[in-house]
């Protein structure tokens, strides 16, 4: 990793540094606290206020800082400042920043508080330095975020945030007894590269993958966000996932298996997704897809796929963010994201829709747009180790992403049938916070060296190159022309209000079954086998050490001296033979 | 929340569509697409790539001109094919989940 600073270091020293957990708990705490008339006008401003000194906090890092706790004889260590850890304390502020302007006039304090909590432990599980912090903030993800889920606020809400919280603590499970292990079998509990040839490094791949989606544990992705408020899933979208992607970074890079749990992740949400009608849901799928190529780039390890790998995980939050912002400004107007029942809100909703198109852009790897600077460099690096099935698997994902986040999404919500629903354009906060996302999208991939300058691994990468540029139009053009003739053929599936079945199927319904199945088992064996070998047993019992029973009949003082010495005798044969 | 989420049956100069999303307007689109796809593969094969192997990532069996245009049209079809596939197969009822899918 480059030993460099970070290029946007400042060296202002307004104080001392800290870690940049803190702020955001501290807010959390005082938007808990703040009463009266004013409040929610209070609110808003430690709303903004907490990322912007966060942002002046970090900038101040730099490798010298350090904070440590000593618990027991264990040193916490909660500021590891590197390029990496820089890049993504970066990142979930800017990200912190842009939803909490998008969520500025949510009157809920609860969903406030929730928020700041999450981004602080995430920002906290970025800078731990050993295994013990990064359980504790990894669970303070996992309750926070699923106070987010539960704002929404209805009894779905409260059962997918129920199906949440249960995989992501055990998640934390998973993390605290590979850590435990770890810790015993090497005497560190120093979080850098764990590897997978140990049962520590194994069970902690596994924690990091339930809360990376990895391919049967994904199911809380695109069964919990659809359930959050607008800006809830926003807050959502971007933390838990990208901080498993840095783990995976930080403990895993160069793990020849993360190679095809990415490339499975980037396959199979591609088909649910062209299926899919809710359309936060079709952009959960999305996110597992582009978590696909991320993991796919730690598992190559190479510099310039770990550098992919964190710079997509850097751009999605912009581009994701802004897909999920643009649907919750549908969802805060119409009520709803299903795509049956929307179309025709460009009328409506202008801004909104061409801040859309800008999002679907930039994860469709459109040049000039964020996703092509980044998701070229996985790519390029699969390709120069060899991998040549998987690239083709990558390049299949990647034109099945045009098709239904591309052109999918904004096509059912904005263009498409005129649904007739006339509503007002999203609120100014949000179209500011959509607009600044927007901006940075494009930013960022017009001029990639803004992000390039600040990856932590030293790997040139030149992405506007004249053959790259034409075969990535190629390749999304003829995806557009293939989705326009399957569309006016009539071949394009029609959404449809359903439910699509998913791993999740294996505990909503047959593990329900099972459970059901298991406990009436139970009872059939309780009130046909058990119960009358218990009533069978007292009643044996009872004949021998009962009233009057064989061993409490009195008898001769003789016949007990006779068995008294049949027992002694018992016991020297038993002795001798022993011995 | 503000919802005014509501239908109109149509005054008809006020719901008057700009021209871009008119039907002549999604035919010029249309029309404009296809002219955009043959312009990419015609600039390939005008000025093809130089033959660096670090020029454009393509493996061996994609090496002929178009080859992202070809790859990225079937992607789709086979996509959509097989997404109808798994519809047939994983497609249930709203409500499959007991109320509300819960």
């Amino acid at each position: 990793m480059n030993s460099d600073a970070f290029p946007l270091h400042q060296d202002w020293a307004l104080w001392e540094p800290f870690p940049p957990a803190f702020l955001f708990f501290a807010g959390a705490i005082l938007l808990a606290l703040m009463q009266g008339p004013y409040r929610h006008r209070l609110q808003q401003i430690v709303l903004v206020l907490t990322p912007l000194v966060g942002l002046v906090n970090l900038l101040g890092l730099d490798a010298g800082s350090s904070f440590t706790w000593t618990v027991l004889h264990f040193e916490l260590d909660q500021l590891r400042v590197d390029r990496l850890s820089m890049l993504f304390g970066l990142l979930f502020h800017v990200g912190a920043l842009l939803a909490v302007i998008y969520a500025l006039k949510v009157r809920d304090t609860f969903q406030h508080v929730a928020a700041l909590a999450y981004a602080g432990s995430a920002l906290g599980a970025v800078f731990a330095g050993d295994l013990i912090s990064l359980f504790f903030y990894w669970e303070g993800m996992a309750l926070s975020s699923a106070f987010l889920v539960w704002a929404g606020r209805s009894p779905d809400a409260n059962a997918a945030g129920l199906r949440y919280l249960g995989l992501h603590l055990l998640s934390g499970l998973l993390l605290l007894a590979g850590a435990v292990i770890h810790s015993q079998t090497t005497g560190q509990i120093a979080f850098d590269f764990l590897g997978t040839e140990t049962v520590a490094g194994g069970l902690i791949l596994l924690a990091f993958g339930i809360k990376c989606g990895f391919p049967l544990l994904h199911t809380w992705i695109t069964d919990a966000y659809p359930q959050s408020t607008p800006s809830g899933t926003v807050f959502l979208s971007m933390f838990t996932t990208k901080v498993a992607v840095y783990a995976l970074a930080r403990g895993f890079p160069g793990t020849d298996v993360l190679i095809p749990i990415g490339t499975i992740m980037a396959l199979f949400p591609i088909f649910y997704a062209v299926i899919e009608n809710d359309l936060r849901r079709v952009l959960g799928y999305s996110m597992i897809n582009q978590i696909g190529f991320m993991v796919v780039g730690v598992g190559i390890g190479t510099e310039l796929a770990l550098n992919g790998a964190v710079a997509h995980a850097f751009n999605e939050v912009l581009f994701k963010g802004l897909l999920f912002m643009t649907m919750g400004a549908v969802l805060l107007k119409v009520r709803h994201v299903l795509g049956s029942d929307l179309g025709g809100l460009y009328r409506s909703m202008p801004l909104t829709t061409a801040f859309c198109v800008v999002g679907a852009a930039s994860i469709s790897a459109f040049p000039l747009f964020n996703g092509f600077v980044s998701k070229s460099m996985i790519m390029a690096a699969m390709i120069e180790q060899g991998h040549t099935w998987g690239w083709l698997a990558l390049l299949f994902a990647s034109a099945g992403v045009f098709h239904h986040a591309g052109i999918k999404i904004p096509y059912f919500a904005f263009f498409g049938h005129d649904s007739g629903l006339r509503v007002n354009e999203a609120p100014r906060n949000m179209l500011f916070a959509m607009g600044i996302a927007a901006g940075l999208c494009i930013l960022t991939g017009s001029w990639p060296a803004l992000l390039y300058g600040l990856l932590p691994w030293e790997a040139g990468y030149l992405p506007y190159t004249y053959p790259h540029v034409i075969v990535q139009v190629q390749l999304l053009l003829f995806s557009a022309l293939a989705f326009a003739w399957l569309k006016l053929s009539g071949v394009y599936p029609a959404e449809l209000r359903s439910v699509n079945l998913d791993a999740d199927w294996l505990y909503r319904r047959l593990g329900l079954r099972l459970s059901v199945a298991a406990v009436g088992a139970f009872d059939y064996t309780s009130r046909v086998v058990s119960r009358p070998l218990r009533v069978n047993a007292r009643l044996a019992l009872e004949r021998v050490f009962g009233p009057g029973s064989l061993l409490t009949r009195s008898a001769e003082t003789g016949t007990a001296a006779l068995l008294v010495g049949v027992m002694l005798a018992g016991y020297l044969l038993i002795y001798y033979v022993i011995t | 929340m503000d919802i005014r989420a509501q239908k109109r049956s149509g005054n008809a100069h006020e719901d008057r569509p700009p021209f871009w999303v008119t039907r002549r307007g999604a035919r010029i689109a249309l029309i404009a697409l296809h002219i955009a796809a043959a312009i990419a593969v015609l600039i390939e094969i005008v000025r093809p790539f130089p033959q660096d192997a670090h020029a454009v990532e393509r493996v061996h069996a994609l090496e002929f001109p178009a080859s992202y245009a070809v790859y990225g049209f079937i992607a789709c079809v086979v996509l959509v094919l097989l997404g109808r596939v798994l519809r047939r197969l994983v497609m249930r009822d709203g409500d499959y989940y007991g109320d509300g899918g819960r």
